[in-house]
């Protein structure tokens, strides 16, 4: 009966035979699982001109998606000599090889595992991407037993694998807080990439950036008289807004204090936003600052492309410090580059003992913790102001905003940035609520598009990576009808727009310093009734804002 | 004994079995974390699973309307819309029912004429169509939200050329 039946008869749906229908994937081990690499799921590759302009190797025309990536003929040597290499140079990296027990501790920590459940993503499969080629040529225990030791040969689809997953972390180390032996995977990850970049296997996103920078001073090429107009631009706006006419120091020699922002601030909203923030503040202070076109980058895209390039990039805050003859340095809200200011600027570029120790001459107080760097954060130089009483402000002015703050990566796990914002936030704002504990602080999750994977193309691979984040905005959104997210990084400004329109509808994004300048009683202005967006300040509001 | 009273009867079994090979879908071990780890913010497309497939299974079975499925199927097929595989592997979810239903309910939906269980079909193909639509819906925003992204990126300078056009509403 069942063999003459049609699809719309009982008969046509033999229960036995749909029984044995399987529905679960072929459970191939994840060495005998290839990448597939589709397009929509890669980040485009870095233009030839770009490698070129940076001096680095093997700039070629290539595709993702082609079989052939025209790989150098000694490619392999050129990977195992970079391996080695990096194993002497960087005890950390050999260390982060040998010791990890695979207790999987990390496993269900990356967003991008949580979001997409690609169990490459597990930060312990992702580390042995890298570790099984290390068993292979690098241990004896590899070398005889091979597979039995986790070991595996190099090849071809190796190369692929690699920059389908070192491009889909984002160097966040939640894992790392999980990790009983404390292995940064992040660390994994920046030297996965520069092994790629020895073959010329990059990201166009993190590359032209890079040679921007090197070229202009910021990731996004503006020259000295786009930036000035751009500042111009925005105190002309402030004008509006506020009335007052604010001061645009720019390359100021003799100034106390350089002032060093992302150029995202400059060109993305709502990063601009915060950028007329910074400058309603320092004028509203009367501080002796400047701005720079040389040293118009706080970012730095050469973390995420090698050592040898983050140094080049980061070179250039303390030479335009020492060429402006200031006492010391003030980052803007950046995340990314509060680590490389703080981890490695010193080592890489100093010691800048032609600075003095950052001391507020609002308040007087010695930041004694950036003695070495000579560079602090805003954030803790407003948390200062306020702590002083030095401001005079208005929360009520936010009294339409109901906000949350979400803690970056770099600045707040990687720095321990987690006291100041908020109490910044508390300071202007009436309305504040924490997200769950498990989503903030040190465990907080990632946007899904730090380590230089914001771009437009990879936004499937970048909402799912932000789920995490995002259904925990949703959840304050719904709970206490928060309808602001306030970040103190400028990739998170831009990649959090994303998350929470896909994510938490109804949820703006928001820096800090604009949360400060919509509340900043200041000398002269007339009456405040418009934010810096140019929309209605004050109380009566209640409705969920809409982008 | 009407079609519905008996799934209702064999509810948890029906729904426990959806789910089952549902998370079958992932693979094996990404199957086992999306089971066992039980917070929400930690496991938030597990939780989607877990705590929106009973309900959808109830308002199939009592033939609810589209705004009364919607919310419990949202929170899947947005997950699903986003994650790295096809549009048929992403909807696979709702066909599955099938597979389960004359799986649990087997013997007593032999001895019923097929009319009921080939309506109760039909609710299931329905759902595949709103899931289909839902699907889409999400595809859409993605790119919207990629369109907003690129002009947002640039807006200075939109700005500062007098080139930004907003819908007035």
């Amino acid at each position: 009966m069942a063999e003459q039946a049609r699809f719309d008869q009982m008969g046509y749906y033999d229960p036995e035979k749909l029984v044995r229908v399987d529905t679960t994937l072929p459970s191939t081990g994840w060495m005998d699982t290839p990448v597939a690499i589709r397009p929509g799921t890669y980040i485009y590759p870095v233009k030839p001109k770009h490698l070129e302009y940076l001096g680095m190797p093997f700039a070629r025309q290539w595709a993702p998606a082609d079989p052939d990536w025209k790989l150098p003929p000694n490619w392999k040597e050129i990977i195992l000599d970079g391996i080695r290499e990096r194993l002497d140079r960087f005890r950390s990296f050999k260390l982060f090889m040998d010791i990890c027990v695979r207790c999987g501790a990390c496993a269900d920590k990356c967003h991008f595992f949580i979001g997409g459940g690609d169990p490459k993503n597990m930060p312990v499969l992702r580390a042995e991407l890298i570790r099984s080629i290390y068993r292979r040529d690098f241990t004896v225990a590899g070398k005889l037993l091979g597979r039995m030791a986790g070991a595996r040969e190099l090849t071809p689809e190796v190369v692929k694998e690699w920059f389908y997953y070192f491009f889909q972390c984002t160097e966040c180390r939640r894992c790392s807080v999980f990790c009983p032996y404390g292995i940064d995977t992040a660390e994994i990850t920046m030297i996965g990439r520069e092994l790629l970049n020895l073959l010329g296997i990059g990201i166009n996103w993190i590359l032209e950036p890079v040679a921007n920078c090197y070229r202009t001073g910021n990731h996004l090429g503006i020259q000295p008289h786009g930036l000035k107009d751009t500042l111009e631009f925005f105190a002309e706006d402030i004008e509006t807004v506020t009335g007052v006419k604010v001061n645009v120091p720019i390359n100021k020699k003799g100034a106390d204090i350089l002032f060093v922002t992302p150029s995202g601030d400059f060109l993305a909203d709502p990063g601009t936003f915060t950028c007329m923030g910074y400058l309603m503040l320092f004028h509203e202070l009367g501080l002796n600052y400047t701005w720079s076109t040389y040293a118009s980058e706080g970012g730095n895209f050469g973390l995420f492309t090698s050592h040898e390039t983050m140094k080049r990039l980061n070179a250039k805050i303390y030479a335009e410090a020492k060429r402006l003859g200031v006492k010391w340095i003030m980052g803007g809200e950046c995340g990314h580059m509060w680590r490389v200011l703080h981890q490695y600027m010193d080592t890489m570029n100093g010691p800048a003992d032609f600075l003095e120790v950052p001391v507020s001459p609002i308040t007087g107080t010695r930041f004694e913790h950036a003695r070495s760097t000579k560079m602090i954060h805003i954030v803790e130089f407003t948390a200062d102001l306020i702590k002083h009483g030095k401001l005079k402000l208005d929360p009520s002015k936010n009294d339409r905003i109901k906000v949350t703050f979400h803690d970056s990566c770099n600045p707040a796990r990687a720095m321990g940035i987690l006291e100041e914002p908020r109490y910044v936030i508390k300071s202007v704002c009436n309305h504040f609520h924490e997200m769950p504990a498990n989503t903030i602080r040190e465990k907080t999750f990632c946007c899904g598009g730090g380590a230089g994977l914001g771009t437009d193309e990879n936004m499937e691979m970048r909402l799912r990576g932000g789920l995490p984040r995002g259904n925990a905005v949703k959840h304050v959104r719904d709970a206490f009808g928060v309808n602001h997210l306030a970040a103190m990084c400028a990739i998170d400004r831009a990649t959090l727009a994303p998350v929470c329109e896909f994510w938490a509808p109804g949820v703006r994004v928001t820096g800090i310093h604009e949360l400060v300048a919509n509340a900043l009683i200041m000398k002269g202005q007339t009456e405040r009734t418009l934010n810096l967006r140019q929309e209605p300040l004050g109380e009566e509001a209640g409705e969920t804002a809409h982008e | 004994m009407t079609l519905e009273s008996l799934l209702l009867e064999k509810r948890a079994d029906i729904v426990r079995g959806w789910i089952d090979r549902t998370l079958a879908l992932f693979p094996a071990s990404t199957g086992v974390f999306l089971r066992t780890t039980e917070d929400r913010f930690d496991n938030p497309v597990g939780e989607a699973i877990f705590s929106h497939m009973g309900p959808l299974f109830d308002a199939l079975l009592e033939n609810a309307p589209r705004e009364a499925v919607e919310p419990h199927l949202d929170p899947i097929v947005q997950i699903r819309s986003i994650q790295d595989c096809s549009a048929s592997e992403a909807l696979s979810f709702v066909f599955l029912l099938k597979d389960v239903l004359r799986q649990e309910a087997g013997d007593a939906l032999h001895d019923s004429r097929g009319e009921p269980l080939r309506e109760f079909d039909g609710r299931i193909d329905r759902l595949a169509l709103l899931a289909f639509d839902r699907f889409i819906g999400f595809k859409q925003k993605v790119y919207e939200i990629r369109i907003k992204e690129i002009k947002n990126s640039v807006s200075t300078l939109l700005k500062m050329s007098n080139l930004t056009c907003d819908d007035p509403k």
